[in-house]
């Protein structure tokens, strides 16, 4: 049966190739585009949690209400006593103080608003992985007046390393303070709301900087399962006292909309394009079945039942759809590999756009899924057997004796 | 002893709400060995008594018996076992099924009937490919073989599962008088040698003088039925 099937589909030639080179097509497309829109999901998730949100944070309530003011009004007091506290919790893994602050640059006479972050060097190597990320000069150690900035700031600044940024600045108390920061050197994290405004300084510096004594603006926790942020926040929230609120990366609509609701979006579209595919299958197997009307008669009269004829038809459709997929799978195999090593590099377009507020990255690369692949391959075979449903039945159903006048 | 018998049949086709008779009130049995020639102008009824002999077809009203078993109660599927293990077919247009060889062709049916085994079926359409004389054609496709060859195929795929009866509707019509004479000879002889029943349809004169049946009709009745 499989034989007459194998050459059923190799009997009109042409039209099976057309056939299977549209759902080969259509599924190394999704095989793509699906490799793609993950690398892109998954960096843009990324850079949103190891640049500003995290898993999870811990703020001062009123923080959150004005974070775009970065208020250095209400901060978290007692710091090292709610990081302990927040790292009993099992499914914490990293839990780190930073302090974000504001500075207004002045780079060739014009004001520039800029971000220092007092970070914890040694904690924040497993976020940030800076010392993979330099592009000159040395890491950032805690306990010195050193600085890192990122690569953007220091071209625009004409900072080298070695050299000294002078950074003025209100307190916490709202009285003004300054200090002299040598730049240890010039990092680059890819993305450019990061590289082209920020620049890091050692965590015990900005306190002191900002008159901030065991404070910070955030308490920033990474966590086992990022799925699980809003569950793990809400207990670690029964532990802190009032004035403190747990914020998990959910909270922040655009990232959550990216994540939850983009994924579906792209998953209707690729579902929407195989369909389509799947229907050069249809009209294939429906022109198969009328063009074998009286064949299929005969088939009957010598005894081939209904079921039998269905699985004929069906059967067809399958290798056709399954050798179609497979080639549509290897060629997106191939197109993923390539976007997901090389990427796309965006820089020449964010040269125009340098203060966008979301972590775009500079070169944006696929995810490279095995899974991906296999899926785009079997819902192609699967569509291409559901579209010869119809077609089938209608076969089996046809009257042997009219079937035979034709 | 018969293989296939009518009693009273009626069948009655709708065209649009009009029933119009083709076969009106018919009893007729074939006996085993019969070599019998169903004859008359186009439009008598020929081709509905042989779907009704066939399974291809149910009777408006009476009863066509197979083996004793009326088949007005069956199912499809049922229908379509009946053909297989009772009924061999030989159509007007060989109808073979044009991507397989003619080997593959004759062993579709035992494929089908899912009795035999692979080396089985294999001896089986050997020496029915032999008997119809066309051994040497095994590996052919249809389109590689002349009508009369493909005709031949034809019955060695209705006669290989050793059938109850086999109906050949007009089965020289498609080819030219010498070689349908040649394939009359063949079934002949397939009657002689293995007692296969045959029951065919023609209106060709020269056919008739093959049979040894004949029995005519016209408008759905039987004018006449002897035999020789």
């Amino acid at each position: 049966m499989f034989k007459l099937a194998l050459r059923n589909v190799l009997r009109n030639k042409r039209r099976s190739f057309l056939t299977g080179l549209s759902i080969a097509f259509a599924v190394m497309v999704v095989i793509f585009i699906w490799t793609f829109v993950s690398g892109v999901v998954t960096s843009l998730f990324n850079n949103y949690v190891t640049g500003s949100v995290g898993h999870i944070r811990i703020l001062n309530v009123n923080y959150l209400k004005r974070e775009t003011m970065l208020p250095l009004s209400a901060t978290v007091p007692d710091y090292q006593r709610i990081i302990t506290v927040a790292r009993q919790n099992k499914n914490v893994t990293l839990a780190t103080g930073r302090i974000k602050f504001g500075v207004l640059m002045d780079i060739k006479g014009k004001n520039k608003p800029v971000l220092g972050v007092g970070i914890d060097p040694q904690s924040e190597e497993t976020v940030l992985g800076l010392s993979k990320k330099m592009v000159s000069g040395t890491v950032l150690k805690a306990g010195t007046s050193e600085t890192v900035v990122g690569a953007g700031l220091a071209k625009e600044m004409g900072l080298k390393s070695g050299d000294i940024l002078t950074v003025i600045t209100q307190t916490a108390h709202g009285s003004m303070a300054g200090i002299n920061l040598k730049v240890a050197g010039i990092f680059s994290l890819g993305v450019a709301s990061i590289d082209n405004r920020t620049f890091f300084l050692s965590l015990d510096q900005a306190q002191q900087l900002l008159d901030m004594d065991g404070r910070v603006t955030e308490i920033f926790l990474l966590i086992k399962d990022p799925d699980k942020a809003v569950a793990v926040a809400a207990e670690i929230g029964k532990t802190l006292r009032s004035g403190l609120t747990v914020v998990p990366w959910q909270a922040n609509g655009f990232l959550y909309f990216m994540m939850a609701i983009m994924r579906y979006i792209y998953a209707a579209i690729y579902a929407f394009i195989l369909v389509l595919a799947s229907f050069t299958i249809l009209n294939t197997m429906f022109m198969a079945v009328m063009e074998r009307t009286k064949e299929i008669g005969m088939m009957k009269a010598l005894g081939m039942k209904e079921g039998e004829l269905s699985r004929l038809i069906i059967l067809e459709a399958l290798i056709l759809g399954t050798l179609a997929s497979f080639i549509g799978a290897i060629g997106g195999t191939l197109l993923a590999y390539y976007i997901s090593t090389v990427g796309i590099d965006y820089t020449a377009a964010f040269e125009q756009i340098k203060d966008v507020e979301i972590p775009l990255a500079y070169v944006y690369k696929g995810e490279f899924s095995w899974l991906t692949i296999l899926t785009g391959f079997l819902l192609g075979a699967l569509l291409a057997v559901l579209a010869s449903v119809f077609p089938a039945r209608r076969a089996a159903n046809l009257d042997a004796a009219e079937a035979m006048k034709e | 002893m018969s293989v296939v018998k009518m009693e009273n049949v009626v069948k009655n086709y709708k065209v649009g709400k009009v029933d119009v008779p083709a076969i009106r009130g018919l009893t007729l049995s074939i006996e085993k060995g019969d070599f019998a020639a169903i004859a008359g102008p186009s439009g008598s009824g020929k081709t509905t008594m042989l779907n009704l002999f066939g399974c291809l077809d149910k009777p408006t009203g009476g009863k066509v018996f197979i083996e004793d078993h009326d088949i007005i109660t069956l199912k499809p599927d049922q229908l379509a076992d009946v053909r297989n293990e009772h009924i061999g077919f030989i159509f007007q247009s060989f109808n073979l099924i044009p991507v397989l060889t003619a080997f593959e062709n004759v062993e579709f049916p035992l494929i089908l009937l899912k009795k035999d085994g692979p080396s089985e079926r294999r001896k089986k359409v050997l020496k029915m490919l032999a008997d119809v004389g066309i051994a040497e054609l095994a590996n052919r496709l249809p389109s590689e073989m002349s009508g009369g060859q493909q005709q031949r195929v034809a019955i060695a795929r209705a006669l290989v599962k050793n059938p109850d009866y086999v109906l050949a509707d007009e089965p020289t019509a498609n080819i030219d008088t010498k070689t349908g004479h040649e394939i009359l000879d063949l079934m002949q002889a397939m009657n002689q040698n293995l007692g296969t029943t045959f029951i065919f349809s023609t209106h060709d004169p020269k056919v008739m003088e093959h049979a040894r049946r004949l029995i005519h009709i016209r408008d759905g009745q039987i004018e006449s039925d002897e035999r020789k």
